[in-house]
């Protein structure tokens, strides 16, 4: 028997279903029990030649056949609710754990690692869940019972079968640590080879022009080859459970017969009480047999939990009812001022700091402007506005009061767009009406061509917009920034991928907008700037290199 | 999108195990072996039981001691099947993995473009679910049908009423493989068609955590992700009521079966009649029901082992596609070298269609000379980026070839050229270039010949990005760790380390601060071979020897 405390506690939150789970099986092993006993009395009818005995015991066995099929279908559907709301609930509390800022700046962070978490390994735990739980508990409550039961007809017999299911329970927890300690291996080498292998999917272009398709291959099937290895480390541990489960099973069954057949012979106990020894003896292993072949389905899906308590999977809703924006709620329509304030900030494990005691007023009103070399900080700029970073000191004021990430929408230099539709990339802060959208997209000059597709804004788009060109991906994106009605909007290099012309109507837009809304742009191309009067430039004179 | 699964996928997928043939042998004989002497354990002990009862005669030494070897001996020889059997199981999967890579390298990125997260989920999780094909079927089945006929024999020699019970049942129970086959199989391919469709949200939420972030859409991506979770655990539901409804049904007939032996047996013991000639003895009862009902037990677990593969129908389905994927490039190996010196580029009537319907590019020529730096221009939509993804051989032109042209000699078709040999002639830079998870060094090295540091470190200094970055440097997925600009001077740098006689770049400048723009122009000026830049802007294509301009698409 194996404990995993953390998706007990999870499988406790929902009592309901976990009680009828574990009802409905304990009453589908009743009806086994129940059989066990026809069947004893059948036989002993047989001997003792009573017919009409003989038809009652066998009609008793057919109803009870039947009975069992409509109880394991409620159980079969109540033990499948149990799983999918614990999957939830993980879900729930890992995906925001896993979307936070710092992994934005964390050069160890890879997505297809967080997908196999967040998807495989949360679906691995249903088998515990709603097959293995249940089964344990059914193991604690039918066992002793049937245990009993035989030793109050043999007690010989009672002993052999009670010995043999504490050895079954107890025996596989000899490898617990082996395969705690494997099973950790095993995620790793899951997680590695789902995270290579999805950069290499994603960047397969680029391998296939530089030639590093072998060599790819070749450090993919190294890790393949040791998600394999560490695969069957794990099976073995868990096969010496099934072998000591399968030895106690019939060992038990063996003892426990030969014992009601020694007995049978002084010719004491009656025919009936025999027969039943040796069927409750094999009945009494029935819910051992159901855990083991649980635990055989269920516990390679068990390898990604130590992950999942990593991510935050398991953490309460305290912790998961963190204060963020409403689905729908608008900030305050407009700002008058965003005022930096002597900001300062330097990644960790540098020396010097990339922003130094920056104080700086962008007004509404008019468009301002940021500047500055390769690496001078502009973006770490947008990040501390944007709450991504933690300013070593210093703080960002609008209009007074502390500046929130709902304050600000935001064009970044390479925006990516979800996959769906145009429009339900354009209204991911709310639904806005058709005009609203034109509106929009013909300030941001991308309207024509969405028109110009033969399913307008219902027209899909691919994975990351790639099925976009990169100016078309800047222009929807600015017309989704201008739809989300934030009183802050911040622009990084709104023109890089334009035409002259498609850039000069970008910039005309950029400066009607800041009428009403504080707009701050990062630009390089001087013609964008021709008409910006608020620049702050920024120098790479502290630049260190970048963070080890 | 749900390919319609058919059932024939699995066998395409049997050629796989071919190789495991003697595995796959040693797994039937050891498993039937197991199993034959866990019948034997179970048919002795019950009859030791029944002779102990009706004759009152203890079991003898010999019994005791035969128990106590089989009991062992199934301890060994459980283990040791379902090691082999696990264990083959696993060395497909991996061999199965390496093939599906194999295909995508050579078919991605697809003209129709398709989603990361599901070509993932095919390879991850798709594979994962054939574990239970490979590790459990055909031994397992063979092992089933060994078993129902060895008892079927036994039970026949002990008391023939008995095996016409046991057949019948074991024909009813056979049969049952047909129910809810079409169910199961639909449920199965939706079941996957949301693990892909979370696999897709869950890429795409990583993909773009910046706007997720930034537009607060945590939540409402939470809430998609468990809205799919939902639907598939409705599915996952409705599936396992299915299932077992079907092992139910079964169960059933079991029972019946087991009523039937006794009744024909009791009979035959001349309960129902005149007891003067029984055929049977009452002693040998139990042994009997226990070994009719290992053998209907039997086909009862090939028949749940068939049942069980009908939702995975859907998984088998795209492994077998992903594995036969049409590539995106002819896959007859090119046999020709290049020979040494500059290279021009030919292309000669080319013509190109994303859907096969419209052209981009319709019987297109153009000549780059070696060693000479030219530009395409021409309004979005016309084909550039194109161009520039034939030149590399990402794909084939549907008509028309594409030739590397040398000073002296014939020219060759890039089709006929070895992939090796081509990759180190041609160097690409473009927008959506990848930097991979590692260090400067490991990207910069990616596909290249081991090169000496302090060559890596003065390609760095051309680009000038010595100042904020060392080879060591971690710099994280995608880049992470770097700016827009230092992100394009890294490509660059990682595909002049490679010396290339042909140079490709698209758009690479456009996203760029003004130094950055001056610093890789200048490194394109000073490069001596042959260079074709893809871009809209006039301060890049001014720079360079003369400019192509495409018509616009029609």
């Amino acid at each position: 028997m194996m404990i995993v405390p953390e998706l007990w506690r999870e499988a406790a939150k929902f009592p309901a279903p976990l009680a009828w789970s574990i009802i409905w099986l304990v009453l589908v092993f009743a009806t086994h029990a129940a059989q066990a006993l026809a069947i004893a009395w059948t036989l002993a009818s047989v001997i003792s030649g009573q017919t009409d005995e003989v038809w009652l015991a066998l009609g008793m066995i057919l109803g009870i056949a039947v009975l069992r099929l409509l109880l394991s279908l409620v159980q079969a559907s109540s033990a499948a609710r149990l799983g999918g709301l614990v999957r939830r609930r993980l879900r729930e509390q890992a995906i925001p754990a896993a979307l936070v800022a710092p992994r934005l700046h964390d050069t160890t962070a890879r997505d297809g690692a967080i997908r196999a978490s967040l998807g495989d390994g949360i679906d691995g735990t249903d088998a515990y869940v709603s097959k293995y739980i249940p089964a344990t508990a059914q193991v604690v409550l039918a066992c002793p019972l049937v245990v009993i039961t035989v030793a109050i007809l043999n007690p010989w017999a009672g002993v052999w079968v009670g010995l043999a299911v504490v050895l079954a329970l107890t025996g596989p927890l000899l490898w617990k640590k082996v395969a705690a300690r494997r099973g950790l291996n095993h995620w790793d080498s899951y997680e590695d080879l789902s995270a290579d292998l999805l950069e290499s999917l994603r960047g397969m272009a680029t391998l296939r022009v530089l030639g590093a398709v072998p060599e790819t291959r070749h450090r993919l099937h190294d890790r393949s080859e040791a998600l394999r290895s560490a695969t069957e480390r794990v099976m073995r541990v868990s096969l010496a459970e099934t072998g000591v489960t399968d030895f106690a099973i019939q060992a038990g069954v063996v003892a426990a017969g030969t014992t009601a057949a020694l007995h049978a012979t002084t010719g004491q106990p009656p025919a009936l009480e025999t027969y039943l020894v040796l069927l409750l003896a094999s009945e009494a292993f029935r819910p051992i047999r159901d855990l083991s072949r649980h635990w055989h389905a269920g516990f390679m899906g068990l390898t990604a939990v130590p992950e999942l308590i990593r991510l935050g999977a398991f953490n309460g809703s305290e912790e998961h009812a963190r204060p963020e924006t409403p689905i729908g709620s608008e900030s305050p329509a407009t700002a008058r001022e965003l005022r930096i304030q002597a900001l300062t900030y330097r990644y960790p494990g540098t020396d010097l700091p990339v922003l130094e005691d920056i104080t700086h007023t962008v007004s509404r009103g008019t468009l301002s402007a940021v500047v500055g070399t390769s690496g001078a900080g502009k973006s770490t700029l947008f990040d501390l506005l944007l709450g991504f970073l933690t300013p070593e000191s210093g703080e960002i004021l609008l209009d007074g009061q502390t500046l929130h990430s709902n304050d600000l929408a935001v064009v970044s230099q390479r925006p990516v767009l979800f996959t769906g539709t145009i429009r339900q990339n354009l209204t991911v802060t709310g639904a806005r009406s058709d005009t609203e959208l034109e509106t929009a997209c013909a300030a941001s000059g991308i309207l024509d061509e969405i028109l110009s597709f033969s399913r307008g804004f219902d027209t899909e788009v691919t994975e990351a917009g790639l099925s976009l060109s990169g100016g078309q991906r800047q222009r929807l994106a600015l017309a989704r920034a201008l739809l989300a009605r934030r009183p802050v909007l911040l622009v990084d290099e709104p023109t890089s991928a334009l035409d002259a012309v498609r850039a000069a109507e970008v910039i005309h837009t950029l400066h009607r907008v800041a009428a009403d809304r504080i707009v701050l742009m990062i630009s390089h191309r001087p013609e964008s700037l021709l008409d910006v009067e608020s620049v702050l430039h920024l120098d790479n004179d502290h630049v260190d290199r970048i963070v080890p | 999108m749900i390919h319609p699964s058919s059932p024939n996928a699995f066998f395409s997928l049997l050629p796989v195990l071919r190789a495991e043939r003697r595995g796959m042998i040693t797994s039937y004989l050891i498993g039937t072996a197991s199993a034959l002497t866990l019948t034997a354990i179970v048919v002795l002990t019950a009859w030791a039981v029944g002779h102990a009862i009706v004759e009152a005669s203890p079991p003898g030494p010999t019994m005791w001691v035969t128990l106590i070897g089989l009991v062992l001996a199934r301890t060994i020889l459980t283990w040791r099947e379902m090691d082999i059997s696990h264990a083959l199981a696993y060395r497909v999967l991996a061999r199965l993995r390496m093939a599906l890579f194999d295909s995508y390298s050579h078919s991605v990125p697809a003209r129709r473009r398709e989603h990361s997260g599901e070509t993932a989920s095919v390879v991850m999780d798709d594979i994962e679910k054939l574990e239970f094909f490979y590790a459990h079927t055909l031994a397992r089945i063979a092992t089933s049908l060994t078993v129902f006929l060895t008892t079927l024999f036994t039970a026949t020699l002990l008391l023939p009423e008995a095996g016409l019970v046991m057949t019948i049942g074991a024909i009813t129970i056979a049969a049952s493989v047909l129910l809810g086959r079409r169910s199961m199989r639909d449920l199965g391919a939706k079941e996957q068609l949301f693990r892909n469709q979370l696999s897709t949200e869950l890429v795409d939420a990583l993909g773009a955590l910046r706007e997720v972030l930034s537009f607060g859409l945590i939540r409402p991506i939470t809430a998609e992700a468990l809205a799919t979770t939902d639907r598939a655990t409705a599915i996952s539901r409705r599936r396992a009521l299915l299932a077992e409804l079907i092992t139910a049904i079964r169960d059933l007939t079991v029972t019946a079966v087991m009523m039937g032996v006794i009744a024909t047996s009791a009979s035959a013991a001349g309960l129902f009649s005149d007891p003067n000639e029984p055929r049977f003895t009452a002693a040998a009862l139990p042994a009997l029901i226990a070994l009719s009902l290992a053998g209907v037990t039997a086909v009862t677990e090939a028949t749940t082992t068939v049942t069980q593969l009908h939702p995975l129908t859907a998984s088998a389905d795209r492994v077998a596609h992903g594995i036969q994927r049409p590539p995106a490039v002819d896959r007859s190996p090119g046999s020709k070298s290049l020979p040494s010196g500059p290279l021009g580029l030919r292309f000669k009537h080319v013509s190109f269609s994303y859907d096969d319907q419209t052209d981009v590019l319709s019987s297109w020529s153009a000549e780059v000379t070696a060693g000479e730096h030219v530009g395409i221009a021409g309004p979005s939509g016309s084909g550039k980026s194109t161009v520039i993804t034939l030149a590399a051989r990402l794909w084939d032109p549907t008509h028309g070839s594409i030739e590397l042209v040398p000073r002296s000699g014939a020219e060759i078709s890039l089709r006929n050229i070895e992939d090796p040999c081509l990759r180190k002639a041609i160097a690409v830079v473009d927008q959506d270039a990848t930097l991979f998870h590692g260090t400067v060094r490991e990207n910069l090295l990616r596909g290249a010949d081991p090169i000496r540091d302090a060559e890596l470190l003065a390609v760095l200094d051309r680009v000038k990005a010595l100042e904020w970055v060392t080879l060591e440097d971690h710099i994280g997925q995608n880049g992470l760790r770097l700016s827009g600009g230092q992100q394009a001077r890294l490509c660059l740098a990682r595909a002049l380390i490679r010396r290339p006689k042909i140079l490709l770049i698209d758009e690479v400048t456009a996203s760029l601060d003004s130094e950055t723009e001056r610093i890789i122009s200048n490194v394109i000026a000073d490069y001596e071979g042959t260079v074709l830049v893809a871009s809209h802007r006039s301060e890049t294509l001014q720079r360079l020897d003369r400019v192509l301009h495409l018509p616009p698409s029609r």
